[in-house]
């Protein structure tokens, strides 16, 4: 993979869902402020990138399952490689769920969950058995038609939007954006993606870089979305369920297509099988490095059915889902995506473990 | 040391007994040779007779070569004397050589032209081989051939072998010809501007084609026979120096561990290389037209010719190259850009325009603008299908049309349309069997069909149509999008000779994209494609014109010209 594919599979692979969701999520809080808060998250995302790189450059051909046991010991390693692969497989099952939940509500009322989300993972563990050149290809077909979406959405929404909505900026102080900012974290710290993808990614350095740019291509992409949901819809926002969604419904192309939205969903299905099979290939390639499984290629059937029973099973409706998301989510993905690395990272630095000069080749 | 070591093997070679050398003199060789021909005729194409050679008696020769043939009545054996002196024959089926050639080039200066000349044969039989091959054939190909294996093989190419009483070896002179169709305009692959001659089934011809095309001594033939009972010739094509090593490797591995009884045309090599025999796509390319074949060679391709196949195979190939006809090279680029910008939208339609009828019709009627709906909801109200239904039945009426259209005669064949348009067109929609817009989507999807250029990658999308057809009518949007996400999936993980299907849009590389989806102006195609490593650039001076921008006088000049 190089480091420009990993840059177009990391945009719709992480931002996809976030662009559907987070308005909402945000403006619960900061209200019209709302649309500053991806840029409150950037730092501790940043963060993130910046300890995945630096553990990244001392092992640079392993993976955080790998390294982690010659890093903290061995139990202790092999500990952070299941707390690692129970977040990739958790936050699997929640996108699984939100993506059958959206699909459910917006175009499939009468189909079973089971029936979208098994479907769903059939088809991202085909993708991702071809390993993770195929997933950095998928990314480069996918990423421009997803921004060119975006635009589209926007552009058609244009007539609606009200840009005094947007007013009075910082209303509250800052307060309510940086609580807002720690959600927008949950989705932007899914950058922990590099402890696994950095080692097939030629060129380090340049993988990081592209990591980076990545994140401000999502942040920017997150403002603008923002901005343009809040434009549009005001303090109403916060009660709807997919906001941005829901702008695209505002927009027709006149005679040829009267409403847009079936055909987001479309696309949107397709971004979130990319975002899935990213976090599938995670948690698969985790789970065979903690255990020792030669060929991980052989857990991704088994593991899909497991992510797709758990996703059917472990929420009760949508709007438990809602509520994990605002209220559980943010503090808990940070264990995983923030502490956990940055402990190992530390340990590593204090210890000063690195793989042998030798094994760097 | 190692030159004494070398002599004198050679002189153990030379004083090999008797014994060990199984030649055709021998009554006891011809005898086991006619017992194998008589009960064990399926070993001979695989083994051979390894190590037997020509006697240096004409009538043991003879009697086996006959054998061997079954007393073929085409196999004609001519005796002949040699000036005044020793006797001969030449041997050659006829219907593969030219008998008179063999009569002119042959026979005419051994006997007739010997004579009056005057030439007295050496008695010396090694001087006589000589004699005959230098000074008395007329013909440009002779060569010498000890082993029998050989001599029937060169037999059975069309060659001509001349026997002589005393000499323990075969003379054998080219003399093949027969009847090929003329090289014509390719009748697949027709252009408007450009070369107009195609492949024929003759490797010889095929091969001078494109050595016509190209002038440097860097332009590769390798040759090698495939088939076990065919021996076909296939030939292997390529420019040494911009050809990938590996790549070339590659090619010939997977080309020598072919086995099969028989290679009819390319077709056959194609699947015995293909990277995934699985897939409805095809990953080697084949045309018709040599132009495209130097064409590809310029790239770094190799080319897979093979005798009686008017088809050239071309890898690597990918997804692009099948959607890109010849004509593309020869208009003008914007032209060839429109073009193939709309063949590209014409392909999506092809694979997603029924499905999307049927998702729009069946689970998302909000998406159509509401006079539209109206007119779509009257024309299907008598109609008692499902609109999935509908569109299945006629695409598959449209799938039988076009292969009853291919198989029939041309004058049959346009009863076939007349048949399909008035009948099941006209007919089934005031029978109200099936509605108006789905005729009109199925037709419309039939022509955008006929827009891709080449056959085979046409089938893969209207085999990728049905399937998607059928995950969207049964799971919707849902399953329009998953079925094109497979699909896509699919086809990023394809590979031709370890490249991969969509490159260079997937894996991205920048330069070059001027000739995939567009196809941007030459000059600005500074880098050669390459199949594997990197990308070498093209040393070449593009503009001939002056080098200043712009003139110093006359026309777009600022100042007046003596003219003006």
């Amino acid at each position: 993979m190089s480091p420009v594919q990993l840059f177009m599979l990391l945009v719709p692979g992480i931002g996809s869902t976030a662009v559907l969701g987070l308005p909402a999520v945000t403006a619960a809080f900061a209200r019209q402020d709302a649309w500053l808060a991806p840029l409150a998250a950037l730092p501790a995302s940043a963060l993130v990138i910046w300890v995945c790189g630096r553990l990244a450059a001392r092992f640079p051909d392993e993976t955080f399952a790998e390294y982690a046991p010659k890093v903290v010991g061995w139990l202790p390693g092999k500990l952070c490689g299941l707390l690692l692969f129970w977040y990739f497989f958790h936050l699997d099952a929640a996108i699984s769920r939100e993506f059958a939940d959206f699909l459910i509500a917006t175009a499939h009322p009468r189909t079973p969950m089971a029936l979208a989300v098994g479907l769903a993972a059939f088809a991202t563990a085909v993708a991702v058995r071809h390993g993770p050149e195929i997933l950095g290809r998928l990314g480069e077909l996918f990423a421009l038609p997803a921004v060119l979406l975006i635009l589209v959405i926007v552009g058609l929404a244009y007539s609606s939007v009200d840009m005094r909505l947007l007013e009075p900026v910082l209303e509250n102080g800052w307060r309510p954006v940086f609580v807002s900012g720690f959600l927008t974290q949950a989705f932007t710290g899914q950058f922990v993606l590099l402890l696994v993808l950095l080692p097939s990614v030629n060129g380090l350095q340049h993988g990081v870089k592209a990591s980076y740019l990545a994140l401000g291509a999502i942040a920017a992409a997150l403002v603008l979305v923002s901005a343009v949901t809040i434009a549009v819809f005001g303090p109403l926002t916060p009660n709807l369920l997919w906001p941005f969604f829901k702008v695209s419904r505002v927009g027709s192309f006149g005679t040829v297509l009267a409403r847009v939205d079936p055909l987001v969903t479309g696309l949107w299905v397709a971004g979130s099988c990319l975002k899935l099979s990213l976090h599938r290939y995670a948690a698969v390639v985790t789970l065979a490095h903690t255990v020792g499984v030669r060929d991980w290629r052989r857990l991704v059937l088994p593991m899909s059915g497991l992510v797709a029973a758990y996703a059917v099973g472990h929420l009760e409706s949508t709007v438990e889902h809602g509520y994990m998301l605002s209220y559980f989510w943010a503090p808990y993905t940070q264990l995983f995506q923030l502490v956990l690395p940055a402990v190992v990272l530390i340990v590593a630095v204090l210890r000063g473990v690195e793989a042998k000069r030798d094994e760097r080749g | 040391m190692s030159n004494l070591f070398r002599s004198f093997l050679s002189w153990l070679k030379r004083r090999r007994p008797a014994f060990l050398q199984p030649s055709l003199d021998s009554r006891w060789v011809q005898q086991a040779i006619e017992k194998r021909v008589a009960s064990k005729p399926g070993t001979i194409p695989d083994k051979g007779f390894p190590g037997v050679r020509m006697g240096a008696r004409l009538d043991g020769n003879l009697s086996v070569i006959r054998e061997l043939a079954g007393n073929a009545p085409d196999l004609v054996m001519r005796d002949l004397h040699i000036g005044a002196g020793p006797r001969a024959a030449v041997v050659f089926f006829d219907t593969l050589g030219r008998s008179e050639v063999v009569a002119n080039q042959v026979i005419e200066p051994l006997t007739y032209g010997a004579m009056q000349k005057g030439l007295q044969p050496p008695r010396d039989p090694a001087r006589l081989g000589q004699w005959i091959r230098t000074q008395v054939v007329n013909t440009t190909r002779v060569t010498l051939e000890t082993e029998l294996d050989n001599v029937v093989r060169e037999l059975c190419k069309g060659k001509s072998a001349l026997l002589v009483e005393g000499l323990p070896h075969a003379i054998i002179i080219d003399t093949a010809g027969y009847d090929s169709r003329n090289v014509t305009e390719p009748i697949g692959e027709p252009v408007v501007r450009g070369p107009r001659d195609g492949f024929v089934d003759n490797l010889k011809t095929n091969m001078s084609l494109i050595r016509r095309r190209v002038g440097s001594p860097m332009l590769r033939f390798e040759w090698m026979e495939l088939g076990r009972w065919t021996r076909t010739p296939v030939v292997i094509t390529y420019l040494h120096g911009l050809a990938d090593e590996k790549l070339l490797e590659e090619v010939r591995r997977r080309l020598a561990a072919i086995d099969v009884d028989g290679i009819i045309d390319t077709s056959y090599i194609e699947e015995f290389i293909e990277d995934t025999p699985y897939t409805i796509f095809p990953q080697v390319l084949n045309t018709e037209r040599p132009d495209m074949v130097v064409a590809s060679l310029l790239e770094g391709r190799v080319a897979i010719l093979a005798e009686g196949s008017p088809f050239a195979l071309i890898v690597p190939a990918t997804l692009w190259a099948f959607m890109e006809a010849a004509e593309d090279h020869y208009q003008r680029w914007d032209g060839a850009t429109l073009v193939r910008l709309l063949r590209y939208g014409l392909v999506a339609l092809v694979v997603l325009f029924p499905s999307t009828y049927v998702v729009a019709t069946t689970f998302h009627p909000e998406m159509l603008p509401s006079t539209m709906l109206i007119s779509i909801a009257a024309a299907r109200e008598a109609v008692p299908f499902s609109s999935f239904t509908e569109v299945l039945l006629m695409e598959i009426t449209l799938e039988a049309l076009r292969e009853a259209g291919v198989r029939l005669p041309r004058p049959i064949g346009q009863t076939i349309g007349i048949v399909g348009a008035i009948v099941i067109g006209e007919a089934a929609v005031s029978a109200q069997i099936v509605s108006a817009p789905v005729v009109i989507i199925v037709a419309f999807t039939g022509i955008s069909s006929f827009v891709i250029p080449h056959f085979n990658v046409g089938i893969g999308f209207r085999i990728a149509r049905f399937f998607i057809l059928l995950l969207a009518g049964s799971l919707g949007l849902l399953g329009l999008s998953l079925g094109l996400m497979l699909l896509i999936v699919h086809l990023a993980a394809l590979k031709s000779f370890g490249q991969p299907y969509l490159a260079p849009v997937s894996p991205l590389r920048w330069h070059e994209l001027a000739d995939t989806v567009v196809r941007l102006p030459r000059w600005i195609m500074r880098r050669r494609p390459r199949a594997t490593g990197d990308h070498p650039r093209r040393d070449v001076e593009y503009f001939a014109g002056p080098e200043g921008a712009a003139p110093e006088r006359g026309e777009g000049s600022l100042r007046a010209s003596p003219g003006d």
